[in-house]
């Protein structure tokens, strides 16, 4: 019996209060920003806070995260701490300059740590470890080198992060998402239809690529940071292939994480694969929410592809050959292990599974099936608040009547590469269409397992 | 284009490919794969495993198999890149809850040969349907040890070919896609997968080297990529 369904649960009022809040502050950033973004304005307060598309996007998205984590909590003490995780990626995501985004950063750290130690101090212990080694490592950054402030270059070009600037930030990804098998393996009695903590761990690790987000829009890597950030990345990934066996959820969580950061790494010589970094950030979040892996797993992976897509890409178009050609089948073995893992498992989710699913099920329905919505109006945005660091996303035009088409290189040398997701989504309707006629007529034929001579 | 009429042309092209060829073949195909499977080892009857299809995952291979760059078919307007080609037969994978851990092994490792002769290319643009191979992608060695560790793995698959007609179908896709991309001429080098993986698997099942196949699977696709990368 899991720990959940023993523990006897106390009223929902408070773990509905506070998913409300979430939710209300993801809908106020909505009708506060939205007029003034749709009309190209980034906004500035005091500067302390920087509010454009980046911003506004991964505020809302995480908000919106953690009010489906929120409804998930059994304890009310671990509800007593979630306004922290809530505040500190808040101030994360619109912070203006280092020092807010490491404030921000370090206030949700603690917030998930005194969260985790309502039910675990081993793992609280785990995580504190790996928030305050990033933290130290982002403190260890501001005394070093020269910052600057999230702004676009006034001028239009700008000097490059330095190497030492892009290789600390790294580290501190690395520590945050990175999935470390002599520490992040469970113990028995743990992660067994516990619902909530690992889609919160899971949000945290994903949410540590935002930091090299932030740095593009003031400046691109220098080659060496960006080859260090590709080859992080592919670190992160092929470790969480090797860990992956250690714990649910997180290797896959540390994968996505990879990816985002090979995505940002290339971005300022590729703006498809900072599309595809976005991507990743934001659809996998539907697969973090998942966790432990359930019903909704699968489609939330088949929503990360396009994001897998734009990035192999990307990569190939400024020869990172090998990048581009392990992403797909790396992350496909890590999330096949997973769902292989998973299957058959039982959750115990409490009331409104439904609607907790089916929560789920639609943006990775949405993301999957029509995936140029979410391109034109999250992806493109974002990309276009990065322009310190990334160029206009022009090689991506999408065909709002079957999906994303790439254009890439000289009008008389361009290639062409196309995912028509919507085109096939209605040729999988018709195919299944078909079986289920032909399933239902062959039922009515079918001998009975018990009359079947064949069977054994 | 107007959005409609290119949604509308897309759907037009696509449904003979859907119901004839290669989608329509390949269907009868996999049933006719599966059934023989099943009367050699007498698990099941035909009307059994059709009535126990697994729909969706069923649906995505059928559409994966029917977009093949096949020669002779219909040409589609908005051709599907080379990564969409392999990530369906990898979706339909991820959405069958019945499949198993050596299908999913297995799988990946063909993904991964697939797609290592790609390294060197400058994007992985939609097959040139005229010739059977996969643009830009890679040299004759690299197409040659990608084609071998799609043999072994597609014979390590071989002995999920029972298991019903999704996983059939599957098996066709992967062997279409290795078929558009070894440097024998597509018709040939199809045929002689669907003779040789099947024989292949049926010696490597009796044998009981699943396992040694796939880790070879997975040795040929490093190497192939070694080789494209030296390109």
């Amino acid at each position: 019996m899991s720990r959940e369904a023993a523990t006897p649960l106390p009223p929902r009022l408070p773990t509905r209060t506070v998913a409300g809040l979430n939710l209300f502050l993801a809908l106020l950033q909505l009708a506060l920003f939205f007029p003034q973004l749709a009309g190209g304005h980034d906004l500035d307060f005091a500067a302390l806070f920087r509010v454009n598309s980046l911003s506004v996007a991964f505020g809302v998205i995480w908000c919106l995260s953690l009010a489906y984590i929120c409804l998930r909590l059994p304890h009310i003490a671990a509800v007593r701490y979630s306004p922290f995780v809530t505040a500190g990626l808040l101030i994360y995501a619109y912070s203006a300059g280092v020092e807010l985004l490491i404030a921000g950063w370090s206030l949700a750290g603690l917030g998930v740590g005194l969260m985790l130690r309502v039910t675990s101090r081993r793992q609280a212990r785990q995580h504190g470890l790996r928030a305050l080694g990033a933290t130290l490592v982002l403190i260890a950054l501001l005394l070093t080198a020269p910052l600057r402030p999230f702004a676009p270059p006034s001028g239009g070009v700008t000097e490059p992060w330095q190497p030492l600037v892009t290789a600390l930030f790294a580290a501190a990804i690395v520590l945050c998402a990175g999935s470390w098998p002599p520490v992040f393996k469970p113990r028995q009695d743990e992660h067994k239809g516990q619902a909530w903590e690992g889609p919160l761990v899971g949000l945290y690790s994903l949410a540590a690529p935002f930091m090299a987000a932030k740095l593009l829009t003031a400046a691109p890597w220098h080659p060496y940071g960006q080859w260090l950030l590709a080859l992080l990345g592919m670190v992160l990934l092929l470790g969480a292939g090797f860990a992956g066996f250690a714990s649910e959820g997180r290797a896959t969580t540390s994968a996505l994480a990879g990816i985002a950061v090979v995505g940002l790494g290339l971005a300022p010589g590729s703006t498809l694969a900072a599309a595809g970094a976005v991507w990743v950030m934001a659809a996998g979040v539907l697969f973090v929410l998942s966790i432990p892996v359930g019903r909704t797993a699968a489609p939330a992976a088949l929503a990360v592809l396009p994001g897998i897509w734009l990035i192999t890409q990307g990569a190939l178009n400024i020869g990172y050959g090998v990048v581009a050609v392990l992403l797909m089948p790396a992350y496909l073995f890590l999330i096949l292990s997973e769902l292989y893992r998973g299957k058959g498992a039982k959750v115990a989710y409490g009331g409104q599974y439904k609607l907790r699913t089916t929560a789920l099920l639609l943006p990775a329905l949405l993301a999957t099936l029509y995936p140029q919505l979410p391109f034109e109006w999250i992806v493109r945005p974002v990309v276009g608040a990065m322009p310190g660091g990334v160029g206009a996303l022009s090689a991506a035009p999408s065909d709002w009547g079957l999906g994303l088409g790439l254009l890439v290189g000289t009008p008389g040398e361009a290639a062409h590469a196309a995912l028509p997701a919507t085109g096939i989504a209605v040729a999988v309707f018709a195919a299944w269409a078909l079986l289920f006629q032909i399933k239902q007529l062959a039922g009515r034929f079918a001998p009975k397992p018990e009359q079947d001579p064949h069977a054994r | 284009m107007n959005p409609l009429s290119g949604f509308s042309d897309w759907a037009l092209a696509l449904l003979p490919r859907l119901l004839l060829y290669p989608g329509g073949i390949g269907l009868v195909g996999g049933l006719l794969l599966v059934g023989l499977y099943n009367q050699q080892s007498g698990h099941h009857s035909l009307l059994t495993i059709l009535a126990g299809v697994n729909i969706l995952p069923t649906a995505v291979a059928w559409v994966a198999v029917a977009l093949l760059p096949m020669p002779g078919a219909a040409p589609l307007p908005l051709p599907v890149d080379n990564f969409v080609l392999i990530a369906l037969p990898a979706a339909s994978l991820l959405l069958d809850n019945h499949a198993g851990l050596l299908e999913r092994w297995a799988s990946t490792a063909v993904v991964a040969a697939l797609v290592s002769t790609m390294a060197s290319a400058a994007l992985m643009p939609p097959p040139v349907q005229s010739s059977p191979f996969f643009t830009g992608g890679g040299t004759w060695t690299a197409r040659l040890l990608a084609g071998a560790a799609i043999m072994l793995a597609m014979s390590a698959l071989a002995s999920t070919l029972g298991q019903g007609w999704g996983q059939a179908i599957r098996w066709l896709a992967w062997g279409g896609l290795a078929a558009t991309l070894t440097p024998l001429p597509s018709v040939a080098a199809g045929l002689g997968l669907l003779v040789l993986a099947p024989a292949a698997g049926w010696l490597v099942e009796r044998r009981g080297l699943q396992r040694q196949a796939i880790a070879g699977a997975y040795l040929m696709a490093a190497c192939s990529l070694f080789v494209a990368l030296l390109q």
